[in-house]
């Protein structure tokens, strides 16, 4: 290269330091929950303003960095003056709004909710899923009591899905949360390769006319994977420890590192057990990744762990 | 400064994208997840590609360019813009020079002359032009589309020439981006990866630059740029170079023409190569260090294609005998004499000390901030969002940007009668570079190496799906199965260079290299497609291709090649995880002597060699990571006459000397991979 | 009620798996009905009710669509304003229905504007028909009122409800008056384009209202000048798929968008984020229409008719154990009493068990509500709703228990499976309805109906 001006000599510091362009400060709406006044910006989610008053509210298809689409009805809430209860991940605060975040009716609907998704799915990789079982006091076995028999009660149990080596589809835990086919589509890989098919009970994630996963649109990104509350959809290492009775979480180191694949810089989120790398997940507020990884970053690690076992 | 302009949320709320020869949906498919939020918001996508690729499937429009045509179609758009008063005269007159040759060079290149050089119908080049210079905020994209090229350097400038003609720089949501193909290809030029370049992207001929380092670490810094890699090769060819340290490199697999490098590297007095795996180079090799993988066993930073410096952590201890880069290093040092100990922070904070970018960044606030963009200058600088914004302040701080007029030229390797068809190559979604890392995973979407031809190509040659054919360059000849893709145009074949041990596509492949910078030509072969029964079948005569055989003259009977093409890749390249010396001469240098010697034979007669050195975190990269060695004269045992070193032949090193303790590693340089 | 379970038997034993049990097929008023496909390049759907199996046979093997009898309208006696036209005009003659006062309304709503329209359907009072009891004026003025282009007009005819064909018999024959009115709509919230969802069940209807589209297209009373106003405005007709919750209106929007027929979340509602996030109007067939007689006789005073909180008459659908089940007009605030009067009675003398009010997604009421009021307000006060407008009567003799299972079933086949009460609650309250023994009352000791049903209503 010529020993032009600008390469001989670094350029001087910018005198304003480049930044986005400033907004507008947002409108504030004031709205009262569980007998608190708090302000949040005006199109904020009830559910963003709980959490600045440090309220829980449970949830189980709600996902910071997808759409929300109101699914599971675990997080809804009494705002006066309405009919129905509010899924407070999607309702957007109004000014004046009185929200209550716990009353009969909405114990009631989380109970209802919880023992109706335990009746019928498998949660027992669900992770928070029991604590809040316990804590709305739901009880799923009482349909069984009731109708006598298990095979009484439907749900949604059918086979594993082992149709590749990276990941395996175990649709007897769906909750049909939706997560996996918004990540899968415009919400961030855009592939489409999965959807919601059929119509009440039978409504389930579905390939394009059910086809097993290598014939279908699928990527392997595993986006889907990192969305999924319940552990129907998982890596095929976990899969298998787990079925080996060797999933062992609490011993597993969890260290940040950068992918060190292409120039995009994603952080991974590197599990390991017995000094084998078992998991790849990227925090979801992670502002390059989103908590979004592609097929290499996410499963190409492999040839760290074959010489580590080799 | 070497970077790119934007910031991944800038293109996010940009409103014009051009993606120019870059397939980042595959190559990059987390940048592109940041693109579509752009498109959904209603930016407008224009691919500039030889293909219609999975990216282009998403663009308001797909410029199909005819391969290398790349600087005659910024020129004709230029010209578009100027005439049709777009041009941002505010910004040309106050932020730039040259503009008066620019435009000059650019006059010519109507919108018909254009389409006929390009392919690129004129109505495109004109929407192009038309929604780039108009859009309020514009950003480019490229990858190595624009820069495997002989004139990447120039396709560059090209580039940038469009952004300062219309102002489309410097600005939140205005800028140029190279999407960086490896996680530290950024980092390795911040570090100074660069024959001319120190840490933080200093020239090393600038005095007061130089100065700097001499007095930190209390030796002279040599004054003159080294190599770059290709000088590299041209200096083995020379005799000049005789002997090389690798470092996370298998250039046997990944440089253009192959036999060319094979037998340079196999001609080297000295080959110490420090990799992960034992790749078809390490195989080639003097001496091994094997070396803990980057991202998952060692500690460090990388930098990233928005210029965020972000911490690698070790996940892992490392196999076997394989360490760290970094203690390897040290150990290297020690060895020769000087008593070096660091850990990766205290590196760091080296280099934070010297290149005023990086300044900021301690590794307590790299953790607090998820990373850091440079420029950062201090300890409560933010970090910038994007580059050159200095050239809107009034007056403009600093020099003024250069307009650069830049003449097409077509690939030097032409097509004609015996060699009509253009390949072109790339990566896959799932597959990355010669394949060591990815090859050990079973990514369902594997389907081994094809040559891929248009349907009209694939009908004319009486060609289909499946079969192996042959594929013959003015270089090397492989064989492999065919692919029918929708998405290239006639006369346009692609090829990946993921499987390498199945078929080497870089036999094929040009070592015609960009005069300045030495990136090889892999975007542009002239090849033919020849068929014949029996091809690819074991026994079938086709032996393997011996290394640095030539292509044979076409109705030679000695036609070879190196596999079936046919087998999934399968996993075979071992990791490296103890350090060994080949049962084979070495070179009689000092450093073979010290390698050789440094510790007792092992059993097998293997020697452990303990060795050292500093670098980023290392990835295989195209290119590789190479060094000069002094050697006294002498003659090698393999007859090679061995020169004393020139002067001004040695390259620059990545090393961050500590002060005040040693010389600068004279007997041996090390350099990491070239920012792309 | 009237063989279906037998006339199933009889044809699947007849043609095996080439029979698909639907749960409705909208033939209430005329008992089991099919509808048939007859497969080839160019496939014929039809529907025959009441029908036998060899009827059936017949119809299959013929070349020709049989034609169906006209049952419907029962009631246009004096009173009748919305089906003054039915067996009375030409259901396929846009002539015939010019005759008979048709494109009028259209006239008037050129010639007064689309403020002064939105004004009259305001003062009428008049609310959606289809079940919301939406006040149609303000849903217009609102959509009138939103900057983004383009607006559109969805008539929502996917009239899904079991019990409910009201609109079903409107389409068949009264076509031009729905297509009529959906023009009026366009013209007056500003949209170009309409369409019409019409339920896949209704292959008859679709006929009808294609030929309407036609003629009226011919006549130039739709395309790019209405009737040389120089607005453009013309239909599409959509079919249905057969699926229930296609009839909530933002699950019709994505039925049309052409993704998966589910519910949105609301807000943000119609007005502002309809049909391609547009704004829009989406209104019931029987809604529409009723827009004709407001322009003519003027919003206020249509008004006068019905009750103060429910202006006009109402389309009944009378269903069950009633002497003549069919169509009625009926002013709003007559009572329950009066309607069943008005299809006869209970036949053979036997006593009222419980009507079914507003179809399966509405309220059992008993004998004790036979003097309610049929208007919006009457309903409330006896804490139920008038739905869709469908009265299913139930004598002394049925097995409630039995219907309840049934409608368990419908629910718990037909939710669209988005949210967790409804798509495993309707399965819950399903197995309890169909565990019990027979004659028994629930088994629910634990809530179990209840619960799902409370967590639907604060669901939904």
């Amino acid at each position: 290269m010529s020993h032009d001006e600008i390469s001989f000599h670094l350029p001087p510091p910018a005198a304003l330091i480049p930044a986005p362009p400033a907004v507008a400060a947002p409108v504030m709406v004031p709205l009262t929950i569980d007998g608190r006044a708090v302000e949040v910006p005006a199109g904020a989610t009830l559910i963003d303003a709980c959490k600045t008053l440090d309220i829980d509210v449970p949830t189980l298809c709600y996902l910071e960095t997808l759409t929300p689409v109101n699914a599971c009805r675990v997080c809804v809430v009494e705002v006066e003056g309405a009919r129905v209860l509010a899924p407070a991940c999607s309702r957007a605060v109004e000014a004046g709004m009185v929200v209550k975040t716990r009353s009969p009716r909405v114990d009631l609907s989380r109970k209802l909710v919880l023992e109706l998704l335990g009746s019928s799915v498998d949660l027992s990789t669900a992770p928070g899923l029991s604590g809040m079982m316990h804590e709305y006091g739901a009880r799923p076995d009482r349909f069984q009591e009731v109708l006598g028999s298990p095979s009484s009660v439907s749900s949604v149990a059918q086979p594993v899905k082992i149709d590749n080596h990276l990941y395996v589809r175990d649709y007897g835990k769906c909750v049909l949360c939706y997560k996996c086919v918004e990540a899968c589509g415009t919400d961030a890989q855009n592939t489409f390769a999965i959807a919601v098919a059929g119509r009440g009970f039978a409504a389930h994630i579905s390939t394009e006319l059910d086809v097993p996963l290598p014939d279908s649109a699928c990527v392997y990104c595993g986006n889907c994977i990192a969305v999924c509350p319940t552990g129907a959809l998982m890596a095929t290492p976990e899969f298998e420890l787990r079925q080996a009775g060797q999933w062992r979480p609490e011993t597993q180191a969890v260290t940040d590192t950068i992918c060190p694949y292409c120039g995009v810089g994603c952080t991974l989120t590197v599990h390991v057990q017995d000094q084998q790398i078992v998991k790849v997940t990227s925090p979801f507020d992670n502002a390059v990744t989103r908590g979004n990884l592609c097929v290499k970053g996410r499963f190409g690690f492999e040839y760290v762990n074959r010489t580590q076992s080799d | 400064m070497g970077g790119g302009t934007s910031s991944y949320q800038e293109i996010e709320e940009t409103d014009c994208i051009l993606l120019w020869g870059s397939n980042a949906r595959e190559t990059h498919p987390i940048f592109f997840h940041h693109l579509l939020a752009g498109l959904k918001r209603g930016a407008k996508l224009y691919a500039i590609d030889p293909r219609r690729t999975a990216s282009a499937q998403w663009a308001d429009v797909w410029a199909g360019l005819d391969v290398g045509t790349d600087i005659a179609l910024s020129n004709s758009m230029a010209r578009e813009i100027i005439s049709s008063g777009l041009a941002n005269h505010e910004f040309i007159e106050h932020a730039t020079t040259g503009f008066a040759a620019y435009r000059e060079l650019v006059e010519p290149w109507t919108l018909e002359r254009g389409e006929a050089e390009t392919g690129v119908p004129a109505a495109v080049i004109r929407e192009m032009a038309h929604t780039y210079a108009g859009a309020k905020r514009a950003i480019i994209c490229w990858t190595l589309g624009i820069t495997e090229h002989h004139t990447a350097v120039h396709n560059v400038m090209a580039l940038i020439n469009l952004a300062l003609l219309t102002g489309q720089v410097g600005r939140w949501g205005s800028g140029l981006n190279p999407l960086r193909g490896q996680n530290n290809v950024q980092g390795g030029g911040d570090m100074g990866a660069l024959p001319d370049r120190l840490p933080g992207f200093q020239h090393v001929e600038n005095d007061e630059v130089r100065a700097k380092f001499d007095r930190f670490y209390g030796v002279p810094v040599p004054p003159r740029k080294g190599w770059h890699l290709s000088d590299m090769f041209n200096a083995m060819d020379r005799g000049e170079l005789r002997a090389l340290y690798v470092i996370g490199e298998n250039p046997v697999q990944s440089e253009a023409d192959q036999h060319r490098a094979t037998r340079l590297l196999e001609g080297l007095e000295l080959l110490v190569v420090q990799d992960i795996f034992l790749t078809e180079t390490a195989q080639r090799a003097d001496v091994v260090f094997p070396a803990a993988a980057g991202a998952f066993e060692s500690d460090g930073t990388v930098t990233n294609s928005e210029r965020r410096v972000q911490r690698v952590r070790k996940t892992l201890n490392p196999p076997g005998e394989a360490r760290e880069d970094l203690a390897i290093i040290c150990d290297l040092a020690r060895k020769l004499g000087h008593d070096w100990t660091a850990d990766a922070e205290t590196v760091w904070n080296e280099v934070r000390q010297l290149s005023p970018i990086h300044a900021g960044m301690s590794y307590q606030r790299l953790e607090k901030m998820s990373g850091l963009q440079w420029p950062c200058y201090d300890d409560q600088h933010p970090g910038e969002w994007f580059l050159h914004g200095r050239l809107w302040e009034r007056p403009v701080r600093g020099p003024r940007a250069p307009f650069s007029p830049v003449k097409h030229e077509l690939p030097l390797d032409e097509l004609n009668a015996d060699f009509p068809l253009r390949l072109t190559t790339g990566r896959r979604l799932a597959e990355y570079n010669t394949g060591v890392q990815t090859g050990s995973y079973a990514s369902p979407t594997r389907r081994g190496e094809t040559i891929d031809v248009s349907p009209e190509d694939a009908r004319r040659l009486g060609i289909a799906e499946g079969p192996p054919v042959r594929v013959i360059s003015r270089r090397g000849v492989v064989v492999a199965p065919v692919h029918i893709d929708h998405a290239l145009r006639p006369g346009l074949t692609f090829m990946t260079f993921h499987f390498p041990d199945d078929v080497p596509t870089n036999m094929l492949t040009s070592d015609a290299t960009d005069p300045l910078v030495g990136t090889a030509e892999f975007k542009a072969t002239a090849i033919r497609i020849e068929t014949g029964s029996g091809i690819g079948d074991p026994g079938s005569g086709f032996s393997p291709l011996p290394v640095g055989s030539r292509t044979p003259d076409p109705g030679s009977s000695a036609w070879t090649s190196t596999s079936s093409g046919l087998s999934p890749r399968t996993w075979n390249v071992r990791r490296s995880i103890a350090c060994w010396v080949q049962p084979r001469p070495v070179g009689t240098g000092r450093l073979a002597t010290l390698a050789a010697t440094a510790a007792p034979p092992l059993a097998d007669g293997r020697s452990p060699a303990i060795v050292t050195c500093y670098c980023p975190p290392v990835t295989r990269c195209r290119t590789q990571s190479a060094g000069s060695a002094t050697v006294p004269s002498t003659t090698s045992a393999r007859g090679w006459r061995c020169r004393p070193r020139k002067p001004g032949a040695w390259s620059r090193s990545t090393i961050c000397w500590r002060p005040s303790r040693v010389q600068p590693p004279s007997p041996m340089s090390v350099m990491t991979s070239r920012a792309a | 009620m009237n063989g279906a379970d037998q006339l199933c038997r009889d044809l699947e034993s007849r043609f095996g798996h080439a029979v698909h049990r639907s749960p409705c097929l909208g033939q209430c008023d005329r008992g089991s009905a099919a509808l048939i496909t007859r497969a080839g390049s160019d496939p014929e759907r039809f529907v025959l009710a009441p029908v036998s199996a060899d009827e059936v046979a017949k119809a299959l093997s013929a070349g020709t669509v049989p034609t169906v009898p006209r049952v419907g309208a029962s009631a246009n006696g004096a009173g009748a304003k919305i089906v003054r036209r039915m067996n009375v005009a030409d259901a396929t003659s846009l002539a015939s229905y010019r005759q008979h006062g048709g494109y009028q309304a259209l006239a008037k709503a050129i010639e007064i504007g689309a403020a002064a329209v939105i004004a009259e359907v305001s003062a009428a009072r008049l609310l959606g028909r289809g079940g919301a009891a939406f006040p149609t004026g303000r849903k217009w003025d609102a959509v009138a009122r939103e900057p983004a282009r383009p607006h559109y007009v969805v008539c929502n005819a996917d009239e899904s409800e079991p019990g409910t064909f009201k609109d079903r018999v409107l389409m068949e024959q009264d076509p031009f008056a729905v297509i009529e009115a959906i023009t009026i709509g366009g013209l007056a919230t500003g949209a170009e384009r309409g369409f019409i969802y019409i339920r896949g069940e209704y292959p008859e209807s679709e006929r009808a209202i294609a030929g309407a589209i036609q003629q009226a297209r011919a006549a130039g009373l739709l395309g790019v000048d209405v009737s040389g106003t120089g607005q453009a405005f013309d239909i599409e007709i959509r079919r249905g798929g057969g699926a229930y919750i296609c009839g909530e209106e933002t699950a019709l929007f994505n039925s049309i968008e052409g993704k998966r027929g589910e519910p949105r979340s609301k807000p943000p509602f119609p007005a502002q984020f309809g049909l391609f996030g547009k704004p829009t109007v989406v209104n019931n067939v029987e809604t529409l229409v009723n827009v004709l007689d407001i322009l003519i006789d003027g919003g206020d005073a249509w008004s006068k008719t019905g009750t103060a909180g429910s202006a006009g008459t109402r389309l009944f659908c009378l269903s069950g154990h009633v002497v003549t089940p069919g169509l009625y007009e009926i002013e709003c605030g007559q009572t329950l009493r009066h309607a069943i009067g008005v299809a006869g009675g209970i036949p053979n003398g036997r006593a009222l068990q419980a009507v079914l009010l507003g179809g399966a997604a509405g309220t059992f009421v008993g004998p004790d509500a036979l003097d309610m009021p049929l208007s919006f307000e009457g309903a409330r006060a006896a804490n139920a709703t008038l739905g869709s407008g469908v009265i299913m009567v139930f004598d002394e003799t049925a097995d409630l228990m039995d219907t309840l299972a049934r409608i368990a079933q419908f629910f718990r086949d037909e939710s669209c499976g988005q949210c967790v009460p409804c798509r495993v609650g309707t399965v819950r309250q399903a197995e309890l309805l169909q565990g019990r023994d027979p004659g028994s009352g629930i088994r629910d000791p634990g809530s179990g109906i209840r619960d799902p049903g409370s967590a639907h209503h604060s669901a939904r």
